[in-house]
């Protein structure tokens, strides 16, 4: 070992020997006896309990809002009714106008036409097309068709049936043929609707305006004169649309980032002007950045409430620079030692740096939004509690020196509640997934600094924020 | 801790106004102990920055490493049992630079990036302060020639 290293060795041992002569137990007991502060554990379990609740009380919503309806709204089939007419007998009693002749509304399909009492059969010859019957008022008073009937729904059916509707047009569906109802057109129109709403969902449409009809008076279509085949006079009735209903639960989550501007505020007693002044002079606000998560429930998509986790970063820029430092310097000559001095030499400092201030907060926020097809407008506002404050970097001292913030005791490590509101204007990517971009203000109740620091400061953040929401 | 607090002052009422005001400091942040070391290693840490703020302080004067300087050359005659005393006598005529910078990482056992914070410089001049300060002390150790101050 060279000699500089036993001297550095030999050194170090004697400083040891001098500092501890206090027995081990004495700093053992010292530091029992100091309770070192606990981690924050609770609020991280808090924060897992209740994102556990949460998810399970959506997942459970979720679960029993399928097994209710199988079926989407807009995926209904409405099944119609085959109504189908073989061998329609017109009844013999039916007193006629040859004057008044039956109308053909289909193109190609054989004419149901009355001529004084004369039988004719009904035949539609292709399937697809859609013959109405018309149905003649009984000069008696008695309308009377009873058969079984089938009909075939289409777009191009439903169209060519309104296009040739005229007011002497009816198109019925019945029952089976088993039962017989009055026309419409009739005091027993809403019986016969009724009586037909019962049944599988057949429907009947009714024209009330009977009088003008073709004297062809009830047909009479008897069960026996129903026989299978390929052509069957299709009646056509109009489809009952499925009624919509409003989901009045949705739940949404939330992912943002953003950007902005910390707003600060210091004061102090005139006893700590010296430091207020330091401060002021070397700390500005420089900008802000963050991220949040939340998840919330939407009320038939106009009320919400929401909650989640909001990461906050602010900065700033440090910068102290003091001028006109004396220094005092002795020169010693080396050859006579002769000591000469103090020469008086004046220099310039300069410190700069970064200041950082982390937030985590968590917000629960109630908002009201106004929908339209493609764009959706909404504003959210409530209170924030703060999980935590770490704030890093440099700070001037009383004593105009530059310190670290952690050694100063000057800034808390959770600062309370707050209050933040923001305004949202989000577009619709998809039926659930929308881009939303979201100025806010954010405003903390408390100063963020401790108590016994002289020096009171707190931000505020303005910021813009962009983000995905996803409904579900 | 009034031992750490003298070797790094120059007179012993520097040492024991540092002491006081480094307990001072001990026990109105004492809630701020985490326990993640041990506590005398803590109350150390604190006796040092305190000693080191009340030099500036007190001189006003930024410590900055005086390299350029000439100063007398003080041999000793190196022993193997030397006593404390003895050699921090000879560490003390060390520039003030290389001083401080030689008992924060030999004695102390800090590394260059506390150094670096405590004295406000970075740490490859830390580094290169101590290797100053022991290319200083290596010239010190001389066998024969005996010249005092």
């Amino acid at each position: 070992m060279n000699p500089l290293e036993s001297f550095e060795k030999q050194l170090k041992e004697s400083a040891d020997m001098q500092v501890d002569h206090s027995a081990s137990f004495i700093w053992e007991d010292l530091s029992k006896a100091i309770k070192p502060k606990k981690k924050k554990r609770r609020i991280l379990l808090f924060w897992l309990l209740f994102s556990a609740v949460l998810t399970s009380g959506i997942i459970v919503l979720m679960v029993s809002d399928k097994t209710k309806s199988e079926q989407k709204p807009g995926e209904k089939q409405v099944e119609k009714p085959n109504a189908v007419i073989h061998d329609l007998e017109i009844a013999q009693d039916v007193s006629t106008d040859p004057k008044k002749e039956h109308r053909d509304f289909t193109p190609g399909g054989k004419r149901a036409i009355n001529r004084g009492g004369e039988k004719k059969d009904v035949l539609i010859e292709n399937a697809a097309v859609i013959e109405k019957l018309a149905i003649k008022k009984d000069r008696t008073g008695q309308n009377k068709v009873s058969g079984e009937f089938k009909t075939q729904t289409s777009q191009q059916s439903l169209t060519g049936i309104n296009n040739s509707r005229t007011s002497d047009e009816q198109i019925s569906n019945f029952n089976d043929g088993s039962q017989t109802y009055d026309n419409p057109g009739t005091e027993d129109d809403q019986e016969v609707s009724e009586l037909a709403s019962k049944n599988d969902g057949r429907e009947v449409i009714l024209n009330r305006e009977l009088k003008s009809l073709d004297p062809l008076a009830s047909l009479t279509i008897t069960p026996s004169s129903l026989t299978g085949g390929e052509n069957h006079e299709g009646i056509f009735s109009q489809p009952q649309c499925p009624t919509f209903r409003e989901k009045r639960f949705s739940f949404f989550v939330e992912l943002e980032g953003l950007a902005g501007i910390p707003l600060k505020q210091m004061n102090s007693g005139p006893e700590a002007s010296k430091l207020y002044e330091l401060r002021k002079s070397s700390e500005k606000p420089w900008y802000s950045a963050g991220a949040g998560l939340h998840f919330g429930m939407m009320y038939r998509n106009k009320f919400s409430v929401s909650t989640g986790l909001d990461w906050l970063r602010v900065n700033e820029k440090f910068d102290y620079s003091k001028t006109d430092i004396v220094d005092l310097i002795y020169h010693v000559d080396p050859n006579t030692g002769y000591v000469t001095g103090p020469f008086i030499v004046t220099k310039n400092i300069t410190n700069s740096g970064q200041i950082r201030h982390t937030l985590m907060d968590i917000p629960v926020l109630l908002g009201y939004h106004m929908k339209s097809e493609h764009w959706n407008i909404g504003i959210q506002a409530g209170p924030f509690i703060n999980l935590n404050l770490t704030s890093r970097g440099k700070i001037m001292t009383a004593t105009d020196q530059v310190g670290q913030i952690k050694d100063q005791n000057s800034y808390k490590d959770a600062v309370g509640a707050g209050l933040q509101g923001s305004l949202s204007v989000s577009r619709n990517l998809t039926s659930n997934l929308s881009l939303y971009i979201k100025p806010s203000f954010k405003y903390y109740l408390n100063d963020w600094t401790n108590n016994e620091y002289p020096v009171r400061t707190k931000f505020n953040n303005a910021s813009v924020s962009i983000g995905v929401r996803q409904t579900f | 801790m009034y031992p750490i607090c003298s070797r790094y002052c120059r007179t012993a009422a520097d040492a024991q106004d540092a002491l006081l005001i480094s307990f001072t400091k001990v026990f109105h942040n004492l809630g701020s102990y985490k326990a993640e070391g041990p506590l005398g290693a803590w109350i150390r840490k604190i006796v040092v920055r305190t000693c080191i703020d009340l030099m500036r302080k007190q001189k006003d004067i930024n410590i900055i490493p005086i390299d350029s300087l000439q100063f007398q050359e003080i041999g000793f005659e190196y022993r193997e049992q030397m006593t404390y005393d003895e050699m921090m006598k000879v560490v003390d005529q060390m520039p003030e630079g290389y001083r401080l910078v030689f008992i924060m990482s030999v004695i102390d056992e800090m590394s260059h990036a506390e150094i670096g914070q405590a004295l406000n410089i970075s740490e490859s001049t830390s580094r290169s302060q101590l290797m100053r300060a022991r290319k200083h002390l290596q010239s010190k150790i001389l066998n024969k020639q005996n010249r005092y101050l």
